[in-house]
């Protein structure tokens, strides 16, 4: 039996350190000319958005919005796509972000996604200067807001912004103490987890499925409710909001489509998240929600 | 589909107890074992549809 837990790379899953780490997955060697001081590592792909994915959404003739190097992905020390965070000024409050790859911007450039509009737009509201903590990462599901609650009170944050995920998405040990990932993805096609084990866990993950989203929306509440007697505590507003499309009103649809009728063409560089309109339009709603809940 | 039939445990109650009850027991588990294929297929019509329906709600993967 694993005795501790690893989340990448041997990297220890370790509640105490200083700074909670991130899962990332650089796929590439090239990094930005132009880095930020403030920032520690730069990749021009990570993890779903790859040089190949590209080329060959190019030969299937799909017009891309950006060129390969118009934006690189630059994390900071602790593989968060945000300034490091020693360097960061906490007499000053924070907006904090989290969610998926939607709010780490997987396929944007930093200034389109969501969270840097939103950030701007929080700013100018309030008259002041906020730390912009983005703990998103890609595969995330609520559960990986537990691994980040204890930090919450060290970052001093104003508003806790979540686009929250899927709710079947969890995190869950394999034998060895790998933190694992979970999404419909694992079960549903083999050739996608090519490495993941044929285990119990699998099983275990199936049949969570298979009985419902009462188990999901349930842990949803538990932890909502956590952030929220937090925020209590701490003195910040907890705002979320669904990242699935299904989910989010029809206002949100409507008000894209629309902006869209102007707009040729528009996609994020992997071709499969959203574009930087629809951040707009995300943007837009969260802090409607924003001022809302005065 | 839930397979789990609440009773007592295998050692619960006299050996003539324990004794009766499996004989009892005996068609059910026989006609468990002759619909299991019909069982298995069932559940994974049933996966199937579910998979189906989150991967509308939520089409992206992580490897």
């Amino acid at each position: 039996m694993a005795n501790k837990f690893l989340i990448r790379k041997h990297h220890p899953y370790d509640p105490t350190a200083e700074y909670p780490f991130n899962w990332f997955m650089i796929s590439s060697p090239n990094s930005n000319p132009n880095l930020s001081k403030n920032r520690e590592t730069s990749s021009q792909w990570l993890d779903f958005d790859t040089e190949k994915l590209y080329d060959e959404n190019i030969a299937k003739g799909i017009k891309h919005t950006y060129k390969k190097d118009d934006f690189y992905y630059d994390l900071n020390k602790d593989g968060f796509r945000c300034d490091n965070f020693d360097t960061m000024k906490f007499d000053l409050k924070s907006v904090i972000y989290l969610g998926c790859s939607h709010t780490f911007g997987i396929g944007l450039p930093e200034e389109d996604v969501w969270t840097h509009k939103v950030h701007k737009q929080i700013e100018e509201k309030d008259d002041t200067t906020y730390n912009y903590i983005n703990l998103s990462s890609s595969g995330n599901g609520i559960d990986t807001y537990m691994h980040l609650m204890p930090y919450f009170k060290k970052f001093k944050p104003s508003y806790v912004i979540s686009l929250t995920p899927d709710i079947t998405r969890m995190i869950m040990p394999l034998e060895d103490g790998y933190l694992s990932k979970m999404g419909r993805w694992v079960v549903d096609d083999d050739t996608i987890m090519k490495d993941f084990p044929n285990n119990r866990l699998k099983t275990a993950y199936s049949n969570l499925l298979l009985a419902g989203d009462n188990f999901f929306e349930y842990k949803k509440q538990v932890i909502y409710n956590n952030i929220n007697s937090l925020g209590e505590i701490l003195n910040y507003k907890f705002i979320e909001m669904s990242a699935l499309l299904e989910d989010v009103q029809k206002d949100v649809q409507d008000r894209y489509k629309k902006l869209m009728e102007h707009i040729e063409h528009e996609n994020a560089r992997d071709n499969s998240h959203y574009n930087r309109t629809y951040h707009t339009v995300l943007a837009e709603k969260i802090m409607h929600k924003l001022k809302e809940n005065k | 589909m839930n397979h789990y039939t609440p009773g007592p445990g295998p050692l619960d109650g006299s050996k003539k107890f324990r004794l009766t009850r499996t004989v009892k027991s005996l068609p059910k588990k026989t006609w468990t074992i002759i619909k299991s294929p019909w069982t298995w297929y069932q559940d994974r019509k049933e996966m199937k549809t579910r998979l189906a329906e989150l991967k509308k709600r939520d089409p992206f993967i992580y490897k």
